[in-house]
């Protein structure tokens, strides 16, 4: 019981250990306009502006989950065609590789002067943000299923679709689902990235306009709601691999998964 | 412990005669001439050299050898897992892939090999499913009924996870029957067990194939096991993978666990420890 409880605790006490030590820093520095405002100024900022930040996350958020579902759907069709077709795999993961290097804030003014300041320009860079994980993690997944069970399945005169619907897809399943934790949080970087080149709303702009303000307390407030949205995108797709796949190995150390 | 049957006499022929044991039985695995050669990158591995043997239906043949003798190779060649490079196979009649396609072989490996995901049942049923045998009720029943057979019935609902080392390799036992093969095939099933449980477990498949009457082909680097279960050893060395020797164990059935205490079974485990040796001792052969 009490192992069990400690690392709640254990975090929950660092968390607390931060806000203090951050508390402190801005009552020992505070003067009007500094870069360090108070844990209770922000909040205060974050009630007062409640409305403006749930409908600039509103937009990010749309955003980041466009480009994450284009990023995810994009990233299955070429590890699979890659994994189907193995002479293509070489140069598809090349062409990834070669889209991941992009530095994607040099690509983001391009992008806007191809397809304007728009939805469009945040859903590209957000997918090409969360593109790279999903596709790497998923390819070696596919590679690494157990040949044991490829070879079981070939014995007992299994198709290679039914190979691959009964053992490579439910092994490599998870490991997507750990892509998702990293893709996600990517996606919402890039969408708020993206809006820094042009945009009308969305947490990115709304952090951009609080520094040009010289509004230290909503600079601290977007980037506190920016922080929240990419944990609760690791945090759903967490939650979400350890519920649908209890038996994986990865959920077994875990302990949250309720085997052990 | 136990007076030695009349026919518990060591009744071996010398190495590479056949059996008269094995002759009168129609054969269910025949391999002639057959080689195996990998081509790795900068040379040719000879796996295995002008192999030829014979299973007779419904008989138990081990094979044993050090590692890296070509044994799993050549376990993979009669399930048609993998092409010989010279000399044929038949199985039943038919030439393995087409035995595999319709479904005649089960095979158990080194391994357990079960998918993580699905319960001891369904790991059971998946080559059902696979195969589209009988409804979804009834492969539970076969399902069932195996598991009781290698005594997990009350496991059927426990993932692989919650099984022991020799849990799941039942489990894999039951699975490989699942489609009522004429062929067992195995790997070295009981690799990583620990003694008591390596001879329980040896046991448990001897009820099983008695009960099942199938033909089995195991491959072990333990003597002790391919003489309990066996009623022929087949002894191989390597560089190149070859056959060196043939023992026909003699040894009555059905066999219990005090016949680890016969002295004919030592005689034999003695003799086959020794050809191993010799095996071992001629080494390695120049490639030709």
């Amino acid at each position: 019981m009490i192992r069990r409880a400690s690392p709640v605790l254990a975090s929950f006490g660092v968390w607390l250990a931060l806000l203090g030590i951050w508390w402190l820093i801005a009552v020992t520095q505070q003067r009007p306009g500094t870069l360090w405002p108070t844990p209770a100024q922000v909040a205060v900022t974050l009630w007062q502006l409640r409305g403006a930040f749930a409908s600039n996350a509103g937009t990010t958020v749309e955003e980041a989950a466009l480009g994450f579902a284009a990023a995810v759907v994009l990233a299955v069709v070429i590890a699979l065609a890659g994994e189907w077709y193995r002479p293509l795999a070489a140069s598809l993961q090349r062409l990834a590789i070669g889209v991941y290097s992009l530095p994607l804030i040099a690509l983001a003014p391009a992008l806007v002067l191809w397809t304007g300041s728009g939805l469009t320009t945040k859903v590209i860079i957000a997918a090409l943000a969360a593109f790279f994980p999903v596709l790497i993690n998923l390819t070696q997944a596919l590679r690494s299923t157990n040949p044991n069970a490829l070879e079981l399945m070939r014995a007992g005169g299994a198709s290679s679709w039914q190979a691959f619907r009964r053992v490579e897809l439910p092994y490599a399943l998870p490991v997507l689902f750990a892509a998702f934790t990293i893709a996600a949080p990517a996606a919402i970087l890039g969408a708020m990235l993206a809006e820094w080149v042009g945009a009308n709303s969305g947490l990115g702009i709304q952090l951009l306009n609080s520094m040009q303000n010289d509004d230290v307390p909503e600079l601290y407030a977007s980037l506190a709601v920016a922080s929240l949205l990419s944990l609760v995108a690791w945090l759903v797709f967490t939650m979400a691999g350890r519920w649908l796949f209890p038996w994986h190995a990865s959920q077994q150390r875990t302990g949250a998964g309720g085997r052990q | 412990m136990t007076a030695p049957a009349p026919g518990g006499r060591v009744t071996s022929t010398e190495p590479l005669v056949p059996a008269p044991q094995a002759s009168r039985r129609p054969p269910a695995v025949t391999l002639a001439g057959v080689s195996k050669q990998f081509r790795l990158p900068g040379r040719d591995l000879l796996a295995l050299r002008d192999v030829s043997l014979e299973v007779g239906e419904g008989e138990f043949v081990s094979v044993i050898g050090p590692s890296g003798c070509g044994k799993s190779t050549l376990l993979r060649l009669v399930a048609g897992l993998i092409e010989p490079s010279a000399g044929t196979i038949v199985i039943a009649g038919e030439p393995p892939a087409q035995a595999r396609a319709r479904r005649e072989l089960g095979f158990v490996f080194q391994e357990p090999t079960l998918l993580p995901w699905r319960t001891a049942l369904e790991n059971v049923t998946l080559l059902l499913e696979v195969a589209r045998r009988g409804s979804a009720a009834q492969r539970r029943q076969r399902g069932l009924e195996l598991l009781r057979l290698v005594g997990l019935a009350e496991f059927a609902d426990a993932r692989p996870a919650k099984l022991s080392g020799g849990m799941q390799r039942r489990v894999g036992i039951a699975r490989a029957l699942a489609l009522d093969p004429k062929i067992l095939l195995m790997d070295e099933p009981f690799g990583a067990l620990d003694e008591i449980t390596r001879q329980r477990m040896n046991m448990e498949l001897l009820n099983v194939w008695a009960q099942r009457a199938t033909t089995a082909l195991l491959v072990t680097h333990n003597v002790g096991e391919a003489v309990f279960l066996s009623d022929r050893v087949l002894v191989m060395a390597a560089n190149p993978g070859r056959m060196i020797a043939e023992v026909t164990v003699g040894l009555p059935r059905p066999r219990r666990l005090d016949l680890l205490e016969d002295k004919d079974f030592f005689a034999l485990s003695a003799r086959l420890t020794r050809q191993l040796h010799s095996g071992e001792a001629s080494g390695a052969e120049p490639a030709r």
